[in-house]
């Protein structure tokens, strides 16, 4: 019973310094962020010549927004004869492909790819499209994304770094003020991309690439075998899948890029859950190559732990919640207590979880 | 029930309705206890009270030093954020206070059962949410008032 109860408070302490680890890294990208020197991207580089850029747009049942990505991009600062446009017409039951081919004749930049057979999903959707893509650099919005005029030119010219093999821009709501939900999810936002991406970026960690305002080079991306349609978090693992093997993500907080939040609980919880089955597959399936890779330095193993752990946090959590409770009945909560939480009993329960699982209980007894 | 048809029923209200349902099984899950092995429920008002008067002691000990790194990179005088921090641990300790008369009276009026949903629900866990909700506010009076200073945003950039 003794050893039951000590591994209960053990487990507690452990959740305790989660949370703490998990708080004092997002402290450190504060201060980061509000003090520290700031790194740019490339972005601010004027030149001439540019690369010839893909723009993929995986899309679903669109018809009601397809027109606004394309007029949008139609009209971008970027030499014509140097971009395609690929709108990704996958499995679409309503007009929008129609749209697509009207916009097709009109446009010759524009050059849908229908799939109406075959899997479904973003992964496989674009490597469909990578193998008909012509450009070096491959750049993706979401459907419901508003890209400005100069966002192609900012984009492709970070690439003129020859260590970045991706970059990731900034996402902003463009519905912040319709509820609730969106006005959190515009905190959520401001924090993720203003505090923690660029705060990576500054300290040489992780930035993410995060899927749609983002682009990658062509050549290593396929090099690496593209991406793989059984994982549903297909950016988290173009992320770790360049940084283990020597390339970097870099980060340009001014490329803006305007979306739809969702607007409902229920979207919200589908998209986190789909996040969270993602991640947890890469971190399964990277975990051992991020120790492993030689192209990464210590912090930046120790950031890609954090953030292929961040999805554990919750079942952890919750876990902790039901071992609080039991600890509750048991009549052994002082754990949380400050009277008990005293620096000298800590060793001592340690000490004694320690004892009793090597079996010598009469230890510190 | 309540919470059950909240959750499931009416979208706005889910995350309420989750509350209630976590509310409810601590509830049962107390219920259980009492019914079946009531004789090992481990408190009395007095061991309750302990539990709660330390675990608040220890709150009252975190609140300024988490206000204190929370409010560092915050563009403002020391002196606000002085006050800031005061004005949490003096709600903190009256909030604290009164929240544990009304915990003794329900606990003495009423039935031991709700010791357990009183405390994980509406016990000194829940500190957090006014420490955050104070924050916030300051937070957000702060930006209302160097919307305009350019200068102060330039790490936006």
């Amino acid at each position: 019973m003794e050893m039951g109860i000590l591994i209960l408070k053990a487990y507690l302490f452990f959740v305790m310094g989660v949370m703490l680890l998990y708080t004092c890294r997002h402290f450190l990208f504060t201060l980061n962020r509000s003090f520290g020197r700031q790194r740019i991207s490339c972005h601010d580089i004027v030149d001439s010549d540019l690369p010839v850029v893909s723009v993929l747009i995986p899309m679903h049942n669109e018809e009601k927004t397809v027109a606004h990505i394309l007029n949008r991009l139609i009209s971008v600062d970027y030499p014509p004869d140097k971009v395609e446009i690929i709108p990704i017409n996958d499995h679409s039951g309503d007009k929008t492909g129609e749209i697509l081919d009207h916009y097709a004749a009109k446009y010759p930049q524009i050059k849908p790819l229908h799939r109406s057979s075959g899997e479904r999903g973003k992964p496989v959707g674009l490597n469909d499209a990578l193998s008909i893509a012509r450009g070096e650099i491959v750049i993706i919005f979401d459907a419901d994304y508003l890209p400005p005029r100069g966002i192609l030119r900012d984009m492709a010219v970070c690439f003129k770094d020859p260590e970045v093999g991706a970059l990731m821009g900034r996402v902003i709501p463009d519905n912040s003020f319709k509820n609730l939900l969106t006005r959190l999810l515009d905190l959520e936002r401001s924090g993720g991309y203003q505090v923690d991406q660029q705060a990576r970026f500054n300290m040489r960690l992780i930035p993410q690439y995060g899927g749609t305002v983002a682009g990658f080079r062509k050549q290593p991306v396929m090099a690496l075998g593209g991406f793989n349609p059984a994982i549903l978090a297909e950016d988290t693992e173009l992320t770790f899948k360049l940084f283990i093997n020597g390339w970097k993500v870099a980060y340009a907080n001014r490329i803006e890029c305007y979306e739809e939040a969702p607007e409902r609980w229920d979207v919200r919880a589908r998209q986190i859950r789909r996040w969270a089955r993602g991640h947890t597959q890469v971190m399964f399936r990277y975990f051992f190559p991020l120790l492993r890779s030689p192209h990464l330095s210590l912090t930046e193993k120790v950031d890609g732990l954090f953030l292929l752990f961040v999805y554990t946090t919750s079942p952890i959590l919750l876990v902790g919640i039901g071992d609080a409770l039991v600890l509750f009945f048991l009549g052994e909560m002082q754990i949380l207590a400050s009277a008990r939480l005293s620096v000298p009993d800590f060793p001592q329960h340690l000490w004694k979880l320690c004892a009793l699982l090597s079996g010598r209980h009469g230890i510190g007894s | 029930m309540l919470g059950i048809y909240l959750a499931t029923k009416i979208k706005y209200y889910r995350p309420v309705g989750l509350w209630i349902i976590f509310l409810s099984s601590i509830n049962i899950l107390s219920s259980i206890v009492f019914l079946l092995l009531p004789h090992t429920f481990p408190y009395t008002v007095l061991k309750f009270s302990e539990l709660y008067v330390s675990t608040e002691v220890g709150m009252w000990l975190f609140v300024p030093v988490l206000m204190g790194m929370s409010l560092l990179p915050v563009p403002a005088g020391i002196l606000s954020k002085g006050s800031i921090m005061v004005l949490s641990v003096l709600y903190s300790m009256i909030f604290g206070m009164l929240r544990y008369i009304v915990f003794l009276f329900i606990i003495t009026k009423f039935s031991y059962i709700f010791m357990p949903v009183l405390y994980f629900s509406f016990g000194p866990l829940v500190d957090f949410v006014y420490v955050v909700g104070i924050y916030s506010l300051y937070v957000s009076k702060v930006s209302e008032r160097i919307a305009q200073d350019h200068r102060l945003w330039k790490w936006v950039f």
